[in-house]
């Protein structure tokens, strides 16, 4: 083997990387660690999203004015984080663009028992599971160990990981490392304009990276948020977790029959997919139907920001207006949809359990080159929600918002309309 | 033509970003419902809302000055008549789906002022269909939005001088002492929780305000004239749009009301 040969076969394994890998030796390797962190945050919002979603929200659900009052706080911070790791994704899309890397927007259906958060502990060489599971003090627990940053033990591991990082900060750690020690100069060639710094009208800190101190800069935020630097920064996620644990806490303490939750039945989904075989399969006919929208519009809106960070040659015109109704089905639609969910029978299979969101993706997301065609895409996917909204609306069965949601879907529909017309 | 200047408190109990605008009870926007109160609604109230919040200001929306061909009119009916949006009107934003923060629309916008047997009513319609907003033109709908946010000095000596309450400090302090004496005398668990709420989410009142301009039933609408022409001031026209201008403004997020003010005109034929 010549010697070229040699180093062009250990950048290729040092890219894929080594299992087991403490660093990231050149593009490939970095490229692959950010995809993996786009993976994370994504990953990480639908749990706080899908645990805040499952919250009780009346008196008639068992739980007391006060308890409500407590709870309300409780969903309000989890949100905030789940803001927090949206705007984390997308600075991770600007760090991927940067040296030349596809933005990310996949990631694998819930549950996800081996593949994130391997630890460097001999004793118990593990991951942390990915999980859609309704608020509770496990699930509150599990948040604060997402967050920390101390390594914690963990469950045993299936497959040897690529990357060893037992905290998040550790993950962030091994990227900065990469971004100051590979040559600056040929790591960037990536545009420095066609990245994300709007705050989507939500306080999203995104940062435009376009060389190795704005991407150390950037992560540096990134951990601020998660760990809090020095560790445990009084706004960083891990607090306000810990915080939202103790309350809880107090409160299970003062009541022991205290149920924050709805009854939802984990890892919702609406068929069975190969990943995901422990995943609760939900057979109520309508509530199906209803879990099956939520994905829809759910996947849209990933189609729609994969071609918002593509920067794909949109008008600046087009480009607020993707914007926007991506930022208005979030709230206008997904949340209220995945809330609606968590009142309706998940089937037979689950007696006294309801539903949730699934936050399904049916296939890998793909995105046609051709920019006329994306838009047509988006409009008729959009137009396909609405009438199918319309049509479980008109249902005996059909929750009251969902008609109020109906309009909302045409009326995104038609946001994606004009935008589509403002480009060539 | 006939011109009524009004002014006075409105309630409105919605949710704000990034709350969905259906939510019942407010969780990650700064308005929200407490214990005892039912979901907020949107609705915006110029009379009689069905519940008030505590400290806040007497909800009521009067006709000021009365006008005829510009000059005043102190013996005039509608003089302190009482200004009404009927059919529940709502503040449409839909977390942009509808209009940006700053421009939301009121919808259904349909206005009446009696009093002393004088009734003006008037409906403004999108589409003389009767569309469901999510099918009104464009073009149709951009007339009936808010012009945005104005917080210039001057809008804001307004809303200031209009709600006569000159200083923001001062009013939040106030609201602050009274929702804590009334915490100390709560004897009910449910109720000492919503006020706990009131008082962490207290904020001071926003002397901002958004402007509409618009002519009431350019599209049609249904339209009530009643009462004398001659005590009216002149035989008014149904056909022709009546121009209307207001503002809302001094956002009080505690009581969840705003000020409105503005100017109706009532052409003649």
């Amino acid at each position: 083997m010549s010697k070229d040969t040699g180093a062009a076969r250990a950048a290729i394994e040092a890219g894929r990387t080594l299992p087991g890998s403490t660093r990231i030796e050149n593009r490939a390797g970095l490229i692959h660690a950010l995809t993996e962190a786009a993976e994370l945050e994504h990953g990480l919002l639908v749990q706080y999203l899908f645990a805040a979603l499952s919250m009780k929200r009346r008196p008639d659900e068992g739980v007391t004015v006060p308890q409500l009052e407590r709870m309300r706080e409780w969903e309000a911070q989890i949100l905030r984080v789940a803001h927090d790791e949206m705007g984390h994704l997308g600075t991770v899309c600007n760090l991927l663009t940067a040296i030349g890397g596809a933005p990310h927007f996949g990631r694998p259906n819930f549950p996800v028992a081996n593949r994130y958060f391997p630890t460097d502990d001999p004793a118990t060489t593990g991951f942390v599971e990915f999980t859609l599971e309704p608020f509770s003090p496990g699930t509150v627990a599990r948040f604060v160990r997402f967050e920390s940053p101390e390594p914690v033990p963990i469950a045993d591991a299936l497959v040897e990981p690529d990357l060893r990082y037992p905290t998040i900060g550790r993950l962030y750690s091994l990227i900065a490392d990469a971004f100051s020690q590979l040559d600056e100069a040929s790591l960037f060639i990536g545009p420095q304009t066609d990245q994300d710094t709007d705050d989507w009208s939500l306080g999203l800190r995104l940062f435009n990276v376009v060389d190795a101190r704005s991407a150390v800069r950037a992560i540096r935020s990134i951990v601020e948020d998660g760990e809090g630097l020095p560790a445990g920064g009084a706004d960083s996620h891990w607090v306000r977790f810990q915080q939202v644990q103790v309350e809880l806490q107090e409160a299970v303490t003062a009541d022991p029959g205290f149920s924050p939750a709805r009854p939802v039945v984990p890892n919702p989904l609406t068929r069975p997919h190969f990943e995901s075989p422990a995943a609760g399969v939900i057979d109520d006919p309508y509530s199906r139907r209803v879990s099956e929208l939520f994905s829809w519009v759910y996947e849209s809106m990933l189609l729609m920001l994969m071609q918002y960070y593509a920067f794909a040659g949109e008008t600046a015109q087009q480009r607020t207006g993707l914007r926007a109704t991506i930022r208005h089905l979030m709230s206008g639609v997904v949340r209220p949809l995945g809330e609606v969910l968590t009142e309706l029978p998940a089937g037979p299979s689950y007696p006294g359990r309801t539903a949730g969101p699934p936050f399904e993706l049916f296939t890998d997301l793909r995105l046609p080159a051709n920019r006329v065609n994306a838009w047509a895409l988006f409009h008729e996917r959009l137009a396909q929600a609405a009438a199918e909204c319309e049509s479980l609306a008109t249902e005996p069965e059909a929750p009251d918002r969902l008609a109020f949601l109906a309009e909302n879907l045409r009326l995104a529909t038609a946001g994606v309309g004009r935008s589509r017309a403002l480009g060539g | 033509m006939l011109e009524l200047d009004f002014a006075g408190w409105f309630q409105c109990r919605l949710a704000t970003d990034p709350d969905p605008a259906d939510e019942g009870r407010g969780v990650s926007g700064w308005t929200f419902a407490v214990a005892h109160e039912p979901d907020l609604d949107r609705i915006i109230w110029f009379q009689d809302p069905p519940m008030r919040r505590s400290h806040g200001p007497d909800v009521g929306v009067t006709v000021g000055e009365v006008r005829v061909f510009r000059q005043p009119q102190p013996g005039h009916p509608l003089s302190g008549a009482a200004a009404e949006l009927l059919d529940g009107p709502r503040f449409e934003g839909r977390n942009g789906l509808v209009a940006e923060d700053g421009e939301e629309l009121v919808d259904p916008f349909h206005l009446r002022v009696s009093a002393g047997g004088v009734t003006l009513r008037r409906e403004d319609l999108h589409d003389p269909r009767r569309l469901p907003i999510s099918e009104v033109r464009p073009d149709h709908l951009v007339r009936r939005l808010a012009k945005g946010v104005e917080g210039d000095p001057d809008s804001v000596a307004e809303v200031q001088d209009a709600t006569g309450i000159p200083d923001i400090r001062a009013h939040i302090l106030q609201r602050a002492s009274a929702l804590s004496a009334e915490l100390q005398s709560a004897g009910d668990a449910a109720i000492a929780a919503g006020l706990q709420k009131r008082l962490r989410g207290l904020r001071p009142l926003i002397p901002i305000r958004v402007s509409y301009d618009f002519g009431i039933g350019e599209y049609g609408g249904d339209v009530e004239v009643t009462g004398d022409a001659a005590a009216i001031g002149g035989e008014v026209d149904r056909q022709a749009p009546w121009p209307l201008r207001m503002w809302f403004g001094g956002w009080d997020a505690d009581a969840l009301c705003g000020f409105a003010k503005g100017t109706l005109e009532v052409p003649f034929r």
